[in-house]
Parts: structure tokens; sequence; C-alpha cells
């Protein structure tokens, strides 16, 4: 019964264009597929994939103290295989990494790492630190370019909000 | 019993029965001297501020001979010695300590035959102040026989001969010397040999100096050319050890002195010194000393074997090199340090490992480079062999010194390093222009642990992975445009490489 709600709002989600998912809440993402154009270039007014078709786009709203705002990165499993890292950058910016992936259901999570100066290295945060949920399932489309953005209040109890969208053109 | 106490009223009778004979005053010049002889003792005050106290014995022959002035209780004095020929004005040996309540001796003093005189007076330190109840004792005693040391030997025109392979005996005798003048140890008392050497700078006299340990006596040995200008100083044992210089090289025919002292001006008159000079081969396998810095480095080209002192002394080495080619060093030896300079003597590696060899697997400096190798001991000496393998350079080969983000070297595709030296650490640079996931293939060293850091482009280490012995490992990481990769390492220096391999993804 709770995955038929849940398949329901992603549902949703998708045939408006852009859905935001609070909290705890698992996220499926359907849609239809169809043949990729290599040439990027549709009649619809989304934009068709060329390198990637998924783009994970994280941020922090929360952080609004300099002091406070830690060089970062966020490293992704795509169906439970580690798949990446985001661009690196503060907590208060954009980072972002793009996969191709193919038409079907993905489980994408994501584990946080910050830069300890003194050691000179990233280290994983600890898990209360985490973002809240780190994952979310999502049905990749080869015709669209799906974003998905994960705002990461690190500054409020660690929640970690889904908004997912098509990039138009 | 019976008879050990009848022995010893015997020997109590005989020692009071010694009568020792007592000076007559006045003989406060050398007309008015008291005669005595060698084999003799005679008591004397020193009466007053002016009081000076002279005697005078002849020799027959030519005679080494013992003279000491017991101590005077709150008295510094002294005495000296000069020839009825030379005059007062021409002293011998002239014997202060500079201090109280010590007597003053000189063990062994070489006396021609003829008429000499010693005269007994204040010392230059302290208030002089006269005392008429304290005696001393002046003793003129032939020395033990198999000193072979000539004193006065106290400067250079003034040195003995040493014969190569012969051994002098001779003490640290006196403590001081008020007669040195010379800036650079006044006052210390010398013993100066000198040698005869026939060499050039294609062949090298070779020479070899032992000095025996002496109780209380930390000594120095000192080599100087014919115009006095010190070649090398052998001051590496300290107080009551043996010193010593091996393969001292000389390229210059003519006479060299032996400058021997005691560093502290201490002195022992009581226990002899042995020193010994012998004369090598010369071996362009084995290191000439002095080579103590740069300017005096030896030439090297595939091996060379040498000896270090202690932890002070240093021997260098110098190997030309050519423009695309690689060198592979070893040190072999117990307890020894090694470091490889460029030739504007910054130093590139250096490495201290314990395990009896040192290995910098490879070595890229156009023109040539120093080897400076050094005992970690401080006062055992340690032989070493240096030894050279020459290689044409391959491209991918890291370039050393690359140790830090600063001096990290640009890669694109692979590379191929080594682990050069104890706390080694490689860094490469990584531009690809654009953020791309890149596989990397690490090949590991045989007896070594690897970790291999992938950084951001600030050098902060985002990925570090371990390769255990030779195996091969691979991971992916992502390249934000430029990064860096830092390879460190744990075990033991090899001169194996190692391989990294990097392949952009898609």
């Amino acid at each position: 019964m709770k995955m038929i709600f849940i398949w329901f709002l992603a549902a949703a989600a998708a045939c408006s264009g852009g859905s935001s998912v609070m909290k705890k809440d698992p996220v499926i993402l359907s849609g239809s597929a169809s043949n990729t154009n290599p040439s990027g270039i549709s009649g619809s007014e989304f934009k068709l994939p060329y390198n990637y078709n998924v783009k994970l786009i994280i941020k922090d709203s929360t952080v609004n103290n300099p002091n406070d705002d830690r060089r970062c990165f966020y490293k992704v499993f795509l169906n439970k295989v580690e798949a990446g890292r985001s661009t690196i950058g503060l907590e208060s910016q954009d980072k972002h990494v793009e996969f191709k992936l193919e038409n079907n259901r993905h489980l994408i999570k994501v584990e946080k790492y910050v830069l300890n100066e003194k050691k000179g290295s990233y280290e994983k945060v600890n898990n209360i630190d985490q973002p809240k949920p780190d994952f979310i399932y999502f049905d990749s489309l080869n015709d669209r370019i799906l974003i998905i953005e994960l705002n990461h209040k690190s500054a409020s109890g660690n929640s970690g909000e889904f908004t997912l969208s098509f990039e138009k053109k | 019993m019976k008879y050990i106490l009848l022995l010893l009223i015997i020997v109590f009778s005989a020692e009071c029965s010694r009568k020792i004979q007592f000076e007559v005053e006045p003989n406060n010049n050398l007309n008015e001297a008291n005669e005595i002889n060698i084999k003799s003792e005679v008591k004397g005050k020193i009466s007053s501020a002016s009081d000076k106290d002279y005697f005078t014995f002849t020799t027959d022959s030519e005679v080494n001979v013992r003279i000491e002035v017991s101590a005077l209780k709150g008295i510094n004095h002294a005495f000296g010695v000069f020839s009825a020929s030379g005059g007062e004005g021409a002293v011998i040996k002239y014997v202060d300590d500079a201090r109280k309540s010590s007597p003053e001796k000189i063990a062994n003093l070489n006396l021609p035959k003829g008429k000499y005189y010693i005269a007994v007076s204040h010392g230059e330190r302290d208030e002089k102040k006269g005392d008429d109840s304290a005696e001393y004792i002046l003793s003129v005693y032939p020395s033990d026989s198999s000193v072979s040391e000539i004193e006065p030997n106290d400067f250079f025109d003034s040195a003995q001969k040493i014969d190569y392979g012969s051994e002098i005996t001779g003490y640290f005798s006196p403590a001081f010397n008020k007669l040195n003048q010379n800036s650079k140890g006044r006052y210390r008392e010398e013993d100066i040999f000198y040698f005869s050497v026939d060499a050039s700078e294609e062949n090298p006299a070779v020479i070899d100096i032992s000095l025996s340990a002496v109780k209380g006596i930390n000594s120095v040995i000192e080599i100087c050319d014919a115009d006095g200008n010190s070649v090398f100083t052998a001051d590496f044992a300290g107080e009551g050890k043996a010193e010593s210089v091996s393969g001292l090289g000389l390229m210059k025919s003519g006479n060299y002195f032996i400058r021997i002292y005691s560093k502290s001006m201490t002195e022992n008159s009581e226990e002899k010194y042995f020193f010994s000079l012998k004369k090598g081969d010369f071996s362009p396998d084995r290191e000439l000393e002095s080579n103590d810095d740069f300017g005096k480095a030896n030439p090297l080209q595939d091996k060379i074997s040498g000896t270090v002192s202690d932890s002070k002394d240093i021997d260098y080495f110098f190997r030309s090199s050519e423009s695309g080619r690689f060198y592979s060093v070893s040190v072999l030896g117990k307890s020894v340090k090694a470091s490889i300079f460029d030739k504007s003597y910054r130093k590139l590696y250096s490495s201290d490992n314990a395990s009896g060899s040192i290995i910098f697997p490879n070595i890229f400096c156009d023109g040539g480079y120093y080897i400076s190798v050094s005992s970690k001991h401080t006062s055992e000496p340690q032989d070493y062999t240096v030894s050279i393998s020459e290689y044409e350079a391959e491209k991918e080969f890291e370039t050393e010194p690359n140790d830090s983000i600063k001096s990290a070297e640009a890669v694109e595709n692979s590379v191929k390093g080594y682990y050069s030296y104890s706390g080694d650490k490689d860094y490469y640079k990584i531009n690809l222009g654009s953020r791309e996931k890149i596989k990397f293939k690490i090949r590991g060293i045989d007896d070594t642990e690897m970790t291999v850091s992938v950084t951001d482009a600030l050098g902060y280490r985002v990925k570090t992975v371990s390769v255990k012995g030779s195996s091969e490992i691979e991971f992916s990481e992502t390249i934000d445009v430029s990064a860096y990769l830092i390879v460190e390492f744990s075990g033991s220096v090899s001169d194996s490489d190692y391989s990294i391999d990097m392949i952009k993804q898609r």
C-alpha cells in the first residue's frame, strides 16, 4: 500500500516536469523511453541527452557563515556500486555529477565528505551528519535529462530534500 | 708473620734514612746555581715573591730526563730549563700548569751532552707570595728508555722526523707550552713530527696514521703541508680514545708535518702514547682523505670504498653525469648515512636506511652530482662501499626531486618511479583540461608497501589506496580538471620500479 503511494507521488512529479520530495520519502520517477538524438535537439521543450541523461546537483542552502562553509564533495553510488563523485566545492555551492544510464529504475545514494585541512584529506562525515534521506530511486529516460537536486540542509537537522525535474532547452 | 714485620721495619728504616739534599741559598742566579746530578732530588723553598732557585747539572751524553717539582700548597710555581751555551734567554722548556698546589712536571726532555740549568720560581698565574715554611722537591731522573720522542719538538723548525712504518713513543706532557704564541693554539703543548712525500695528482701518496689511547687525553692529529697550512685534522674520538687518520691522500711532493696535541690541554706524564705512520698504495677504488667537503670530493667512476671515522666525519665523492642518462647509486655499509647533492650543492636525497643497504635508484643530474657518506655511530669507524650503475633514461620514468607539490612532475598517461630513499614521496601533477573519470592501474614494488593518493586541484587527498608488494590494483577516480598523485612508501628501499597507468573512462 505504501509503495503505491510513493509511486503516485513520483509519477505526479514526472508529469508536472518537476517535483519536490521532502525528508525521508524514497522516490521513484518513471517515464517513457525513446531513441537518443546525438544532436541534442528535439522538437519538445526538453533538452535531449548527449553525454549524460541524469544529473545530480547537490547544495546546502542553510550554510551562510563562511566559517562553517567547508570544502566538500559527495561520493555517489549507483545501484550500490561506487560510480563517481560530485565536483568539489564549498557546502553552500552547487556540486554536480552526471551519468549516462540505460532506461531502467535506478537507486542513487550519496555520501558526504568534507575537507580536514589538518590532515590534508577529505573524510567521510559521520552518519548522523549525512543527508536524510541520502538515497533516491528513479527511472531514467534516454530522451530527457533528469535533474536530481539534493538540498542538504546540514544546519537544520541534515534533512535531504530531493527535487526532480527534466532539463529544458 | 715475623718475616713480614721484619720486612716492614727494613722498608720503613730505608725510607727514613733517605736523605734529600737541601738547596743552598743564595742560589738566585746562574752563578750561584746549586749543582745537582741526574738521578737526584733536592729540596727548596720559594721564600719570597721574587725568590728564584737555580740548579745546574751536566750530561756526559745525550739523555732523556724526567723533571718534576712537587706541589707547594697555595702556590702556583713553575720551572724553566735552559742550557749553559744558550743562556737564560734561550729557554728549552718552560713548565707551568697555571694551577696552585699542583706539581710541575715534564715526562720527557731530550738533552744533548752539555751543561744545563733549572730555575724554579713562581708561575705566571696568581699573586706571587713567598712561603718560607713550604718545601718543594725537585727531582731529575732519566726518563723511560722506551721513549723515542725527542722533546722539545714543539715547533715546525724543531719537528722530529718520523719514517714510514716506524712507531714513536712519547708523552702528552707538560700541560702547557708558554712558548707557543701561535694564535690558533696559544700555550698549547704540541709534539710535531715531519715526513717526506713523493706524490702527484695522478699518483697520490696514501697515508695512515694511528695514535694510541691515553687516559684523560682527547687527542688530536693535525697534518699540515710544508707551508704550515692545515691539510687534515682528525678529532673523531673522545677522551681516552685512540685517534687515527686513514687513507689520507697527499698529491704534492714535499715535507708534511704532523701535529699531535691534547685538545683540552690536559697532560698525562705517566702513560705513554704510541704513534705510527704508514704509507699505503694508491687505488682509485679507495677513498682519499681529506674529502670532507664538496671542494675536496674524490672523483668516482663505478665503485669506491672508504671508512668514516665517526659521526663528524663526512666523505664526499663527485660523479660526472651525462644528459639523458640516469644513475643508480648504492651505498653498502653497516651503519652509515648517505646523501645525494646536485652541482649547486642542493640536497636531493638523503637516507640512513637501517638495513645496511642504501639505494638511490634514479638520479638525473646534468653535469654531475655529489655523494656524501657519514657514520651514524659517534665513535666507531664504519666501512662502506659506493657503487654506481648507469642507464639510458626512459621517458616515462619519474624525475627526482619530486617530493612536494611544488616540485610535482607533470604526467599524462603513465609514469614509473622508484622508492628512492627512506622517507621518499613522489608527487605527480595531472592536468586533463576537463572533468574526467580516470581508471588508475598501479603496480607496486616487492617488499614495499605503497600508498597512492589522488588529490583535488589544491593537493588535498580525495582517495587513498594501498598497494602491497608487487601486486597490481585498479581503481577509478574523478579528476576535476587537475589533480595531484602522491605516492608514499614504507618497507625496504628497492631498486625495482613501480608503475601507474591512467586511462580515461567514458
